[in-house]
């Protein structure tokens, strides 16, 4: 036996460095445990309970959109959706290969998608049936479906600028999707599932479900049948005169309800992104225009209901040139005296400007408020403009000429369909409606009512509005301006318009040689059942006078309209004739 | 000849034997049964080879070190061309139906030929150049071993070098030197050894923040969430998330650790921790007990090995250290890490047994 001295000092020392050493690192690492499993551990459970319990939506369905009868305009239907789990394919560029083909993608896309260091990336949202199957039955390492909606609106482009559409997550974005969109869309459900480590979902927690809510349906005020004759006779007049936009509109002279509205041009919502802002534009809400000669009637029933003149007072009309001041009013035909009633039937300017300095600029202005111009309507459409009455004092001189015929004084076309309505029914101004009610998707009725006909104001007396003013309205088509509305069949009461168009020429506000016709009517004048707008933006090939471009449409509409509601004809005799 | 069990290290061996226990449960808990009893077919094989070798005397295995060394070298070359790729990494050579793994062989066989290296007086005392070849031994090996690419177990070698020239008593300055030389040379191995993905691990460990956790950072985040959740007591055996649900990977090889302190908690966790102390200061007890330089080197060497693995993997699950493969000694699942610590551990149980009775032997057997 040998004795532990031969064994060198400075080993036992180096062997005790390297044990310090050891013991150190040890030491090092028992602190790091304390700090992770005890002081950090309530962060380190969070964090493993928030991957492995995923909180997810269960989609909702969006309300149906309905016509006045129950037509589906507007519905969702269930399509399937792909995405990927990057982080779980292996060979990205076999499967991105695969997918590019069934899908009919860019196959460089789909790689960079799959490179992205993520646990969700969509691939293609809204994928057709068919290649949903196709890719099911490829089973791919990583691959997806997620159920979503698809907004559909079955025609096309019917009622396209009342209905409006959605966004890819079904969020309403103009129209009525827009506009009701809270009450259409319903509310997301949400359920937490259990994930293990390669994402595979493999339980729902119980008690943590919170279903969905369906949205609820909305019934218009629209009927297809009268919108796709509003449509029809819209697209008929834009062929012939080529505008450059148009409108029409079709109201319910009682209940103040829009049984339709059309635009030109127009857009289909199922296609959304291969139209224009301008074909998306619903210009019967959010246009207003100088109204011009369609102003008048509204002007003199206001006169006439102050009983400052009565509808046979004579206006000497200066033989179609008014001097006053600096300017000149002009009448398309010259005329000497005209009653209060043949101004409006032969539509002169002259005669209008005098009945508008008897007035005075105190009555006008209110008797325009009086029509709510220069207010929204508060129809139930998104982006609705107020149209402009200017405030009193900044009325000039010669505004209590200007105002009577038309100009210096914006409306839109709802406004001033609203307005003729009142003349319609008899003196009451009514609140536009495009929604009628309002039910739960299974039909059910909710709560919300939606009051028809919503009053707003008494306009002018019932007398003079069916004995007086009706009757000039009717001799405007009988023997006046806007003859070419005339019916065999029914009595129509209308006023003809056309303005000229104020556009910015440099920097100044100009009237140009651009002019906007149009034509309202209404029929039977005795129990108006319907009051029709139709206007012309710029038409060409020759023609712009509103009795002309606009009033041949709007009967064809009121003759089509009436029919289709079994109104009996009235004038037998001269539809024999 | 017979072996007296008289010296036999029963306190090392119970140690031993509870990490096998250990390992057994935590296997099957991170994995399956089916793997924990595949280990415990490894466990009886590691068994059979340490009793086997123990058999042997370990100077006469030192004989033969530098052609055991050459062999093993000439494997790695052979893996280089030849291996069979896992996960992206050459570290298997196939020998009919058994695979091996040279690397994990090439520690054994460096101890053995390092201890032989530094035992002769002359690489001691004839100063620098004295340690020139064994560092040339050292830095072959480990860079075919990073070339597989396995950047763990190819540094492992560089702890084993640099503890057998400390306790063969090279000079302090020496050993400075050569740490400045290898830190002057980390830029070499960034730039032509390492591969993307091992960078990208270093970097995910340097600045954990710029790393997807998702991406580069998803192995050191789940380790952190697994040892982080498993709070004081754990969530109890075969119940923890991470490792059950599948966010943890490899949880029965590298990450065992994880498993364990998430399943068992800070305290038992820790109480491991210390038995791998007492494993340690048991080799290191051996190494300072025996008296003959060989049987001293060796078991330094090994003790060296087993310190850095350990350390290392579990600095890793804790977030201490950059993720790389090295596996728990005697805990994790694997029959060549498994075996070649029961090599190991065998030649520490050989010094501690036949040291005392062959010391007078020694050096006229050795410098004959």
């Amino acid at each position: 036996m040998l004795d532990t001295n031969k064994i060198p000092k400075c080993y036992k020392l180096r062997a005790s460095i390297l044990c310090l050493c050891i013991l150190v690192i040890f030491t090092a690492l028992l602190c790091r445990l304390v700090r992770i499993q005890i002081f950090d551990h309530k962060r380190y459970t969070s964090l493993a309970f928030s991957q492995q319990f995923q909180k997810q939506d269960i989609p909702t369905r969006r309300g149906v959109i309905f016509d006045r009868n129950g037509l589906k305009l507007a519905e969702s239907v269930q399509v399937s959706s792909v995405f990927a789990d990057p982080l779980v394919i292996r060979d990205k560029k076999k499967t991105a290969q695969a997918i590019s083909q069934v899908l009919g993608l860019n196959k460089t896309k789909v790689e960079k998608l799959l490179n992205k260091k993520k646990r969700f990336v969509w691939i293609k949202r809204r994928v057709p049936s068919e290649q949903e199957d196709v890719l099911k039955q490829l089973n791919l390492k990583g691959i997806g479906f997620r159920n979503e909606y698809k907004r559909v609106y079955p025609y096309e482009k019917l009622c396209s600028h009342i209905l409006g559409f959605t966004d890819i997550d079904q969020n309403g974005l103009a129209g009525i999707e827009s506009s009701l969109n809270q009450v259409i869309i319903g509310s997301k459900g949400s359920k937490v599932v259990e994930k293990d480590g390669r994402q595979r979902q493999f339980s729902t927690l119980q008690g943590e479900t919170v279903s969905a809510k369906y949205g609820n349906s909305v019934f218009l005020t629209i009927d297809c049948e009268i919108q796709s004759i509003v449509e029809d006779e819209l697209e008929n007049a834009c062929s012939k005169w080529k505008p450059d936009t148009a409108v029409a509109i079709a109201m319910d002279p009682f209940t103040g309800e829009v049984l339709a509205m059309a635009n030109y041009p127009s857009f289909n919502p199922n296609s959304v992104q291969d139209s224009s802002p301008r074909e998306r534009r619903n210009r019967v809400i959010t246009d207003s225009f100088e109204p011009g000669s369609l102003i008048k009637p509204l002007i003199v029933s206001g006169a006439l209901d102050s009983g400052l003149v009565k509808e046979d007072d004579e206006f000497f009309c200066h033989n179609g040139a008014f001097k006053v001041r600096s300017r000149v009013i002009n009448d398309t035909h010259s005329y000497n005296y005209l009653s209060v009633s043949d101004i409006v039937v032969h539509s002169s300017n002259i005669g209008m400007a005098q009945l508008g300095m008897r007035m005075g600029k105190n009555r006008l202005y209110s008797y325009l408020k009086d029509f709510s111009f220069g207010e929204k309507t508060g129809i139930q459409l998104p982006g609705e403009a107020k149209g402009i009455v200017w405030p009193l004092n900044r009325w000039s001189h010669d505004s209590v000429m200007s105002v009577p015929y038309g100009y210096e004084t914006a409306v839109t076309p709802i406004q001033l369909v609203t307005a003729f309505c009142s003349i319609a029914n008899g003196g009451t101004l009514l609140k536009p409606q495009i929604v009628s009610r309002i039910t739960d998707y299974s039909g059910k009725r909710v709560k919300k009512k939606y009051k028809t006909p919503e009053r707003v104001r008494r306009v002018v007396t019932p007398e003079i509005a069916r004995e007086v003013m009706s009757p000039i309205l009717e001799n405007v088509v009988k023997e006046g301006t806007g003859k070419n509305a005339m019916l065999f069949t029914y009595s129509v009461a209308g006023k003809t318009g056309t303005a000229k168009k104020l556009q910015k020429v440099g920097n100044k506000m100009k009237y140009t040689n651009k002019y906007i016709g149009s034509f309202v009517g209404y029929a039977p004048v005795n129990e108006p059942k319907v009051c029709v707008l139709l206007s012309l933006n710029e038409p060409k090939n020759g023609a712009y006078y509103g009795g002309t471009v606009a009033a041949p449409a709007v009967g064809k509409i009121i003759e089509r309209t009436l029919d289709y509601m079994e109104v009996g004809p009235q004038y037998i005799q001269t539809a024999q004739r | 000849m017979i072996v007296s069990l008289r010296n036999f290290d029963w306190l090392l061996f119970l140690v031993v034997s509870l990490f096998l226990v250990i390992s057994f449960f935590f296997v099957w808990s991170a994995s399956s049964e089916a793997y924990a009893y595949k280990q415990l077919i490894w466990i009886g094989i590691g068994v059979g080879v340490f009793s086997g070798l123990l058999m042997f005397d370990y100077f006469s295995v030192g004989k033969i070190s530098y052609i055991f060394y050459f062999i093993i070298l000439l494997c790695l070359f052979l893996v280089l061309f030849f291996g069979k790729t896992v996960y992206g990494a050459q570290r298997w050579l196939m020998v009919g139906p058994i695979s091996i793994q040279p690397s994990e062989i090439m520690k054994i066989a460096l101890v053995l030929t390092l201890s032989r290296c530094f035992m002769d007086k002359r690489s001691v005392s004839s100063g620098f150049s004295g340690i020139v070849f064994p560092l040339v031994l050292t830095l072959l090996p480990m860079a075919l071993i990073i070339k597989q690419p396995d950047l763990g177990t190819g540094l492992i070698l560089l702890p084993i070098f640099f503890a057998i020239m400390f306790v063969a008593g090279t000079r302090i300055k020496y050993i400075f030197v050569l740490i400045a030389f290898g830190l002057a040379s980390i830029p070499l191995l960034w730039f032509f050894m390492l591969k993307g993905y091992q960078k990208a691990r270093i970097v995910s460990f340097l600045w954990p923040d710029t790393v997807s956790s998702w991406g580069e950072g998803y192995h050191r985040i789940q380790s952190l969430i697994a040892v982080g959740s498993g709070g004081s007591f754990g969530s109890g055996w075969g119940s923890g998330i991470q490792s059950q649900l599948n966010f943890l990977p490899q949880g029965h090889t590298d990450f065992i650790f994880s498993v364990i302190a998430e399943e068992w908690g800070f305290y038992r966790g820790c109480a491991i921790l210390c038995l791998y102390v007492v494993f340690l200061a048991c080799s290191i007890g051996i190494a300072i007990k025996t008296r003959d330089a060989y049987g001293r080197l060796i078991v330094a060497g090994f003790t060296a090995m087993f310190a850095s693995q350990i350390l290392i993997n579990v600095a890793m699950t804790i977030g201490l250290a950059p993720i790389t493969g090295l596996t728990l000694p005697f805990i994790s699942y694997g029959g060549s890490s498994l075996i070649s610590s029961f090599i190991a551990l065998s030649f520490m149980f050989n010094v501690r047994m036949r040291s005392r009775s062959r010391i007078a032997l020694a050096n006229e057997e050795f410098y004959e």
